[in-house]
């Protein structure tokens, strides 16, 4: 618009210069100059009728254009009859008299398009205004927007966190205790994350409960192997696992003992097993009950048992088997109420003593006293068979855990 | 941890957003407005220059390249005896209003190309056609009189695009084609307006919206380049030179065939006689003009209608030599007295302008006396082109190898000369490039004797664009701007 007010102001200069040309070159330059202008303002002109100027000043720069047009070709006309020195004297006056209106026209034009331009700088500040208004406004929306954004993201995120992410973790965590427990996790609600959990859940008892019923068979298993399916008791291999623990960590001597039933063959040919294991099953009971309940018994097979256990000394020892062998010898073997066989045992009684041993001492060497122990025991034991039976006879020598 | 760095992943991502948008609209000035928007109606090139590959396209195109390219027409082969052509043409493609392309629509256009009262600006360069036949849905046959050499790129001017039967009619004010921009509208001495169109069956360009700016006067071009309003300039003037040193712009070669004319009325007396226009050969300082393109060109004069970068060039620059001199006794020869009244006629363009004043002074010093008539692009078209209604103009001839435009009956020129049109007969007839080059060297001769028009110089090929601007066709020689490979760089 600076441009059009100023292209304005030209045409009066070029006016001047067309006007007062001593050569036609002078005169066309101006000339072309000032229709190249015309040209451009008209143009510009036109723009204007879309916004909002004055339409009765856009009509009176339209026609004063029109009239400076006309005036141009006259004065043009004038002047290149004036250079080539053709004019008349009375068109002389003419050109002047043109000179001087184009230099009206021209002016009257500077004014209304400087008016204009005044007009539209108005215009384009107070457009700028709002514009800038709705700018900060559009700004502060869009901080408003932002931030809300931003805090929406932040709560979704923490949403996110706390629905999600911390269940799975927490779940992890549960999963990975070495003791699950069930009630660690979720078992409410309908999501997804709870939906898994529930399984989760659900699987860890059926695992839990063949776990369980894992051990069971274990237990069961373990029992079997370390006991005398008749008798309940303690098989030899379970008895010498626990002789060994005993001798480790006796520190009063231990009395090592074997116990055999007298004729006991003619029990089961003359009366039957079924009499027999009954026999057994009732001395069994007899043994476990003459003995402290931390004494180990065992059954070593048919007829025979074993017995470890600590004690002061061997007369103790002997003390015990003599109690046990007058129970044994006065106590009928029932059946309903009816006793069906008297029976006797014989016992050997072997000592081991000068314990503790020592800590470093290696399984072998407890072994091997428990073997010496059962060996001596058993020698007792023939000597109780020699003696016509029904007696407790004990090892001449005690065994040293010190080996002597 | 991870959740935070989705969420700042996230908020990089949206602001990436506003940085991978790219500028889709350019607004390019052009110096003339064109009288109607279809190439194949009008001799103007400024109807080619804005739609020639970019709204419509022919079976073939020169491309950036300066290479003939195939484009509606996907292959072609050519008889032994060079004389039938059959054209395979593409599939899938359809015009603006949704009307398919086919073999049918080719031989409307070529057929209404070559009609009687066809009003094809170049429709002499296909009196060659004896035949167009649809061979099939998409198979076309043109067959020749006689074979020519020049059949193939003749197709790929902007005046032998395709049109619509349905929308031929409207073309001039409504262009409907088949190329990559679509038509939006045209304010008359101001703008035209093109935009993408989405359907297009080709490669898609990146500019979205191209607005076409017509510089009516040197004063409007200095201010909408100083205010940066435009992104290119097709063609360069002393005026718009001066805007090299703004840091938004740059020159950007073209390889246009733009040969400067004083072109003559050879009909209309005083020049009907060839001594009065030999004057003007003399007596035009045709070196003192090329300043008007300002002091880092230096524009090489011709001495006849013709590039000097054809294999076939000759140099008659300096056929005329400048010399006021013997022009003056030329003109007393042919009967000019001193103070004859000249009407010099102006196109609307800073050559115009400021090259018009020029010939004034060297006219004026022959002793005539000279009336300036400068005319919008329309009254120049009218009055001139059509009606030949002028002495003498001054005017740029952009088509190239247009030196057949002397062989033509009732062209601008008035030229009519038998000997010219039995050289350009050879010229078809050529079965050599010796041959042809040979007769193409006869017929510049013949203009330069027959000082036809006076012949300036050629015009320094540049565009002026925004230095942002890449993918402009530089090696193609048809008057053009064609818009396909454009797009803005970083800004």
């Amino acid at each position: 618009m600076i441009a059009y007010a100023q292209q304005a102001e030209s045409l009066i200069s070029l006016g001047i210069m067309l006007s007062t040309a001593e050569t036609q070159h002078d005169r066309r330059t101006a000339l072309i100059e000032l229709n190249d202008r015309t040209t451009w303002i008209k143009q510009m002109t036109g723009d204007l009728t879309n916004q909002l100027v004055d339409e009765e000043i856009l009509l009176r720069i339209t026609e004063l254009q029109y009239e400076l047009d006309l005036n141009i070709r006259l004065l043009n006309h004038l002047v290149r009859e004036r250079i080539s020195q053709r004019i008349e004297p009375n068109e002389l006056e003419r050109l002047k008299l043109l000179s001087s209106e184009n230099r009206e026209l021209a002016g009257e034009i500077v004014v209304l398009t400087g008016h204009i331009a005044a007009q539209v700088r108005l215009q384009i500040n107070t457009q700028s205004q709002v514009l800038q208004a709705e700018i900060k406004e559009h700004q502060q929306n869009l901080i408003v927007l932002a931030v809300f954004i931003v805090i929406f993201a932040l709560l979704a995120g923490i949403y996110f966190d706390m629905m999600v992410v911390r269940r799975i973790l927490r779940m992890k965590s549960s999963v990975e205790r070495s003791e699950i427990n069930v009630n660690d996790f979720e078992r409410h609600g309908n999501d997804e994350i709870a939906i898994l959990s529930k399984t989760v859940v659900s699987f860890i008892q059926r695992i839990q409960q063949q776990e369980a019923e894992m051990q069971k068979v274990n237990q069961e298993l373990c029992f079997l192997a370390e006991h005398d399916p008749l008798t309940g008791l303690a098989n030899r291999r379970h008895f010498e696992a626990a002789a060994k623990r005993l001798l480790r960590q006796a520190h009063l001597p231990v009395c090592v003992a074997l116990c055999d039933i007298d004729h006991f063959k003619e029990v089961n040919d003359q009366r039957g097993h079924v009499i027999g294991d009954h026999a057994l099953k009732s001395l069994a009971y007899t043994l476990t009950s003459g003995l402290r309940e931390t004494d180990i018994i065992a059954r070593f097979g048919g007829e025979e048992f074993a017995a470890i256990f600590c004690t002061h000394s061997v007369e103790d020892a002997v003390y015990v088997f003599e109690k046990l062998k007058e129970r044994i010898e006065s106590t009928p073997i029932e059946i309903d109420g009816q006793p069906v066989v008297w029976l006797t045992c014989s016992f050997g009684i072997a000592m081991v003593v000068d314990l503790p041993v020592s800590a470093e001492s290696t399984d072998e060497a407890i072994v091997r006293i428990l073997d010496q122990a059962l060996n001596a025991a058993d020698q007792a034991l023939y000597d109780a068979k020699s003696f016509g039976r029904n007696r407790v006879c004990t090892a001449l020598e005690p065994i040293s855990a010190k080996g002597k | 941890m991870k959740l935070f760095k989705l969420f700042l992943l996230s908020i990089m991502i949206f602001s990436l957003i506003p940085m991978a948008y790219a500028r889709e609209t350019l607004r390019l000035g052009m110096h003339l407005e064109p009288p109607v928007l279809d190439p194949t109606q009008t001799p103007a090139a400024s109807a080619g220059e804005i739609t020639y590959g970019n709204l419509f396209e022919g079976l073939l195109i020169v491309n950036g390249e300066g290479e003939l390219q195939p484009r509606l027409a996907s292959q072609w082969d050519v008889s032994n005896d060079g004389l039938i052509y059959r054209f395979v043409l593409r599939r899938g493609v359809r015009f603006h209003d949704n009307n398919p392309f086919t073999a049918e629509v080719a031989r409307f256009s070529i057929q209404r190309m070559i009609e009687e009262e066809s009003k094809n600006p170049q429709k002499m360069l296909f009196n060659n056609i004896a035949s167009v036949d649809v061979e099939g849905l998409h198979l076309l046959k043109i067959t020749l009189y006689q074979p020519d050499p020049f059949f193939l790129s003749n197709l790929a001017l902007p005046a032998a695009v395709i049109v619509h039967p349905n929308s031929a009619e409207n073309n001039a004010t409504h262009p409907i084609g088949t190329g990559p921009y679509k038509f939006v509208e045209w304010i008359p001495k101001r703008s035209v307006r093109l935009s993408l169109n989405e359907r297009y069956w080709g490669k898609k360009p990146a500019i979205k919206t191209v607005d076409y700016l017509f510089m009516q006067t040197s004063v409007g071009t200095e201010s909408l380049l100083a205010e940066g309003l435009i992104d290119g300039l097709l063609g360069v003037t002393r005026v718009t030179n001066r805007f090299v040193i703004h840091p938004d712009y740059r020159m950007i070669p073209r390889n246009l065939e733009s040969k400067m004319i004083l072109a003559i009325n050879n009909a209309r007396a005083p020049f009907n006689d060839r001594r009065a226009r030999q004057a003007l050969a003399h007596g035009i300082n045709r070196q003192a003009l090329t300043t008007l393109y300002g002091s880092q060109f230096n524009p090489e004069l011709i001495g006849s209608h013709f590039s000097p970068r054809h294999p076939a060039y000759l140099d008659l620059s300096a056929f005329y030599e400048y010399n006021p001199d013997k022009a003056i006794n030329l003109l007393r020869e042919a009967g000019i007295e001193d103070g004859y009244e000249l009407k010099l006629t102006l196109p609307p363009t800073d050559y115009g302008r400021m090259g018009g004043l020029m010939i004034a002074d060297d006219l004026e010093s022959l002793g005539f006396r000279v009336v300036l008539e400068q005319l919008n692009w329309i009254e120049w078209m009218d009055r001139v082109f059509k009606q030949h209604d002028y002495s003498i103009t001054l005017i740029l001839h952009v088509e190239p190898m247009d030196i057949n435009i002397y062989a033509r009956d009732n062209y601008y020129f008035n030229y009519d000369n038998e000997r010219f049109k039995a050289i350009w007969n050879n010229v078809l007839q050529a079965t050599s490039n010796e041959e042809l080059y040979q007769y193409l060297g006869q017929a510049q001769r013949q203009l330069a004797e027959d000082a036809v028009n006076v012949f300036l110089f050629m015009r320094p090929e540049r565009n002026f664009m925004h230095r942002n601007l890449r993918g402009m066709w530089k090696n193609s020689y048809i008057p053009s701007f064609v818009l396909e490979d454009l797009y803005w760089v970083g800004e």
